[in-house]
């Protein structure tokens, strides 16, 4: 590749990555923006303090999307750090990681239709408990999935050594595997996070617009024809990844 | 060392539990939906929800178009990442700036939908350039590119997405399997550089990767909030067809809807299990 | 000692695991929840307040509309809680949505639903009594009834069938199409001249493919049967096959003129009017006659925009509130019924500056204060006025004709 083509493919490539940010931040302070105006006539902070008020909550729709997605997190992450482990121990492992991958790959609204009907029954539709076990069934995999490859022969060797030497199991996670595991885990927690904090389908589906997550309040304001409130609830959805991204870019990398 | 064993195994089940008891009742549910035997229309065994499905052909359209849909844009993604990744030689994310393809990774696909649809609409952001270089004179000139009989919006932002993903892990996979190396060995041993591109580089990438496009690619083809504010009104992609389908007036589409539920999850079944046979499938 | 130290963690969690597990298999119903509420049409509106106080209504209602909802949140919520004490929640989701939430809530056998009332419309309306998903006949029952205008066919039948008692008029409107007067100076009065204007101008009109777009499609049949009596009454097959088989091909005749061909259809009436604002249409519609004004006041359209009725006339119907019969909070939703048809809930949503929803209040009954009132609502400045559309008002046609309608637009048009 030519250095000058290079530098303008490369130019491109960065405008097309940075463009939907820019883009929405300029239309949330935009009074109006149409066709065919460039840019918006002018700016105002009317929407962002708008966003705030009793009537959108988007605080409110924010704190409970964070809620949810930091249980969703936590649960999924240490659920799946036990029984990954036991699995690499497991005379069925394969098989076992195999039923990890079924619903990891089901698209989550077709998962939520498929068995909305049980969660009518246990009367968790319309629950934020409801919609934070059914991100729950979809992050959970996803960690399983991620920690798979994570226990090798020498984790499980010094696993052992450490119970050779007396160590009870509780004294194994504390002093040697999570101490170990601390990168590995780091990972797990922060992309359980987003599987939570990016779903829509699933949240809107059990959530019964009862449960306004931000990404269903993001729709709703689309739908609304609100686009500079939707423009403001979406930076608002974009922000703590892009913190996560000026942490630790790795945390990015994901497969869903 | 027994109580150790007894809580493993309970553990394990509990896995087995949560990842295949909510899918297999699911599934059972809306076959036994299908068929006329669950739901409140239930009347008997019937297979006519089937027939009609099958003989009115919409089945296979929403299939196939889910599956056009998800071909174009993880082939599309992968040549282009690929060809970065290789023309960078494999230090793609050493360059100055290379931060910025995570960008696309931190923004919720819904988002990307929704200023995709403020940008390449008839009256966006794309049309207003065209119109203020005098290229188009109304917004009804300006090409379709949103709600567009071939799916070029939703295919745009599954671009961007899997673009910016691929090229970061087409980049690392260079990297971490010193490809580099096997590409100078090649030279050395007489290969032309695009010999060794096809021959070297090439096949070792994809058995490395395949795993990885399969499951983006079974995302891409059950994806949600994408299609449903980018697609049209027909054909539809799966997910959008059957979240509408259940919510319709015309009762009768209901079973018809957990036909294609069932349908759609037996595939993804068949697929998980042929992709963990193939060689350097799932682990 | 040790050992039971040692297993704590693991056990806990494998104890809240088991306990989700367990209520999955079990499938124990929300049934057993806070007090069993007696049927609030055997008691007296005072036993009525009483049990609703300290109580939250769930509410599901379309919400495309930011002036709609914002009467609702600003209006409707404060005053709710401040007058009963009663918390409303607000959800998302048409009548269809309605409609597949209370089946699913029957077929799961759950007693009391997530849903207490719902905003609907005839066909809705026609479905939850089909199964049964209605309360009622409670509308009586209500102390601000007395004022409803049930002499009016348009609020007292629904779809032509009789509400009695199972849902409460909220609105009435009339479908009107929008245009802007810059582009288009002088729109097509009927099917022929739309014909004409479409060949002129391809690409410049297209309908929604919901409730709005399907009352168009009725208001149609009624030009292509010259007359709306043809289907006054009940569903007749015949005359549904024939007419709507004349819409189709009118329809198919003339796709290719329309926006995108007509392969495709907005499915809402918001990305209609998003389309009409940036220009791509030349025209929107509404089903409610105000909103002209209503959108011009939140500096969406231009001021150019007028709305109008065609020669073949538009659909006048009522939007109402229905109580679910599984509803768990009857006495609460009742309670805002009664408020939402209080004059002065009645009298602010008429006004073209907050809705412009017509009222279903008779208002020579009202006292004379509040007559006074209604009668100095501002008048609409863009819209045409009732009066003079009302004389061009069609009744909606037995619901079958609509469910029919959207199926047939489905497969006879858009899959087509």
């Amino acid at each position: 590749m030519k250095p000058v083509t290079g530098k303008i493919l490369w130019a491109l490539l960065a405008s097309l990555f940075v463009l939907p940010a820019a883009y929405l931040l300029l239309l949330s302070f935009s009074a109006s923006w149409h066709f065919p105006l460039l840019f918006p006539d002018a700016l105002t902070g009317k929407w962002w303090s708008l966003g705030f008020t009793s009537r959108f909550a988007l605080l409110g729709s924010m704190g409970l999307s964070l809620g949810i997605a930091a249980g969703v997190s936590l649960l999924s992450t240490f659920a799946a750090f036990f029984s990954s482990r036991w699995m690499a121990l497991s005379r069925y492992r394969s098989a076992l990681l195999l039923s990890a991958y079924f619903p990891f790959v089901l698209s989550p609204v077709v998962l939520a239709a498929a068995t909305y009907i049980f969660f009518v029954r246990l009367g968790w539709n319309g629950t934020v408990a409801g919609v934070a076990f059914a991100h729950f069934l979809i992050a959970y995999p996803y960690a399983v999935i991620l920690f798979s490859g994570y226990w090798n022969e020498r984790l499980l060797t010094m696993d052992a050594l450490a119970a050779t030497l007396g160590a009870g199991s509780f004294q194994r996670y504390r002093r040697v595997l999570f101490p170990l595991s601390r990168g590995v885990l780091a990972l797990a927690l922060f992309q359980t996070f987003l599987i939570s904090w990016f779903e829509y389908g699933l949240s809107s589906y059990i959530g019964l617009g009862r449960v306004p997550v931000l990404t269903v309040e993001v729709y709703r304001y689309i739908s609304e024809a609100n686009p500079h409130v939707a423009a403001v609830a979406s930076l608002l959805l974009v922000f703590p990844p892009l913190l996560m991204l000026w942490v630790n870019k790795r945390f990015l990398i994901r497969l869903i | 060392m027994k109580i150790r064993y007894l809580h493993r195994k309970a553990g394990l089940t509990l896995h087995v539990l949560l990842t295949l008891l909510p899918l297999a009742a699911g599934a059972v549910y809306a076959l036994l939906y299908s068929v006329g035997l669950a739901g409140s229309l239930a009347a008997g065994f019937t297979l006519r929800y089937w027939e009609s499905l099958v003989s009115r052909g919409t089945l296979w359209q929403t299939f196939a178009y889910s599956a056009y849909i998800m071909g174009v844009s993880i082939v599309l993604s992968y040549a282009s990442a690929l060809a970065m990744v290789i023309s960078a030689r494999g230090r793609l994310m050493e360059r100055k700036g290379s931060r910025i393809f995570y960008l696309p990774l931190a923004m919720p696909a819904l988002v990307l939908a929704f200023f995709a649809f403020r940008f390449l609409s008839g009256g966006g952001w794309l049309a207003s350039l065209a119109f203020g270089s005098g290229l188009i004179a109304s917004p009804q000139e300006f090409p379709e590119l949103v709600n567009d009989p071939y799916g070029l919006g939703i295919i745009f932002v599954h671009f961007l997405l899997a673009f910016a993903f691929f090229s970061i892990y087409l980049d690392r996979v260079y990297a971490n399997e010193r490809i580099e190396e096997q590409v100078q060995s090649a030279q050395l041993l007489g290969a032309g550089y695009r010999q060794s591109l096809r021959r070297v580089v090439w096949p070792m990438i994809l058995r490395k990767t395949w795993p990885a496009i399969s499951l983006y690619g079974l995302f891409v083809f059950g994806s949600y909030e994408v299609p449903l504010l980018l697609g049209r009104s027909t054909p539809e992609m799966l997910s959008v067809r059957i979240v509408r389908m259940l919510s319709r007036f015309n009762l009768d589409d209901r079973p018809e809807a957990f036909a294609i539920v069932f349908a759609y999850m037996m595939l993804t079944v068949l697929l998980v299990f042929l992709l963990r046979k193939s060689k350097g499938g799932l682990r | 000692m040790r050992k039971r130290t040692t297993n704590k963690p693991a056990a806990g969690r494998m104890g809240l695991a088991a306990l989700f597990i367990l209520a999955f298999l079990s499938g124990s119903c929300r049934q057993a929840g806070s007090r069993e509420a007696r049927d609030p049409l055997q008691m007296s509106w005072e036993e009525v307040l009483q049990e609703a106080r300290g109580s939250s209504v769930h509410l599901m209602m379309w919400q495309g509309d930011p002036f709609i909802n914002r009467y609702m949140n600003e209006y409707v919520k404060p005053k709710l809680d401040s007058l009963y004490g009663i918390r409303l929640v607000l959800l998302e989701g048409q009548g269809n949505r309605i409609v597949s939430q209370v089946m699913t809530e029957k077929e799961a056998g759950i007693r009391r639903g997530g849903i207490d009332m719902g905003w609907i419309n005839g066909e809705t309306f026609y479905q939850l009594r089909q199964i049964d998903g209605l309360f009622g006949p409670f509308v009586e029952k209500l102390p601000n009834s007395r004022y409803i205008d049930f002499d009016n066919p348009f609020i007292a039948f629904d779809f032509q069938q009789a509400v009695e008692g199972y849902e409460c008029p909220w609105g009435n409107v009339q479908q009107v199409i929008i245009y802007d007067s810059l582009r288009v100076p002088d729109p097509p009065r009927n099917l022929e001249a739309l014909a004409a204007y479409l060949k002129a101008h391809p690409g410049t009109f297209t309908l929604s493919n919901d409730f709005t777009g399907m009352t168009l499609l009725k208001a149609f049949l009624v030009e292509l049967a010259g007359s709306p009596d043809t289907f006054y009454g009940a569903f007749r097959e015949q005359t549904y096959l024939k007419y709507s088989g004349m819409l189709w091909d009118w329809i198919n005749g003339h796709k290719k003129y329309f926006w995108r061909r007509g392969e495709t259809f907005p499915d809402a009436v918001a990305p209609l009017h998003q389309l009409f604002i940036s220009g791509e249409l030349n025209f929107s519609m509404s089903n409610n006659d105000a909103e002209v004004d209503n959108k011009i006041l939140q500096g969406l359209f231009p001021e150019t925009t007028r709305a109008y009725v065609p020669d073949h006339g538009s659909i006048q119907n009522s939007h109402y509130m229905g109580i679910m019969a599984n509803g768990a909070n009857k006495a609460g939703a009742m309670v805002l019924a009664d408020f939402l048809i209080s004059p002065e809930a009645q009298w602010r949503k008429a006004d073209p500056a907050v809705w412009g929803d017509g009222t279903v209040l008779a208002t020579e009954k009202l006292p004379p204060e509040w007559q006074k009132k209604f009668a100095s609502i501002p008048h609409r400045k863009y819209s045409p006025g009732r009066a003079e559309i009302g004389k061009k008002a069609i009744r909606e046609f037995d619901a079958e004709y609509m469910i029919r309608l959207y199926e047939d637009f489905r497969k006879k048009v858009i899959e087509n």
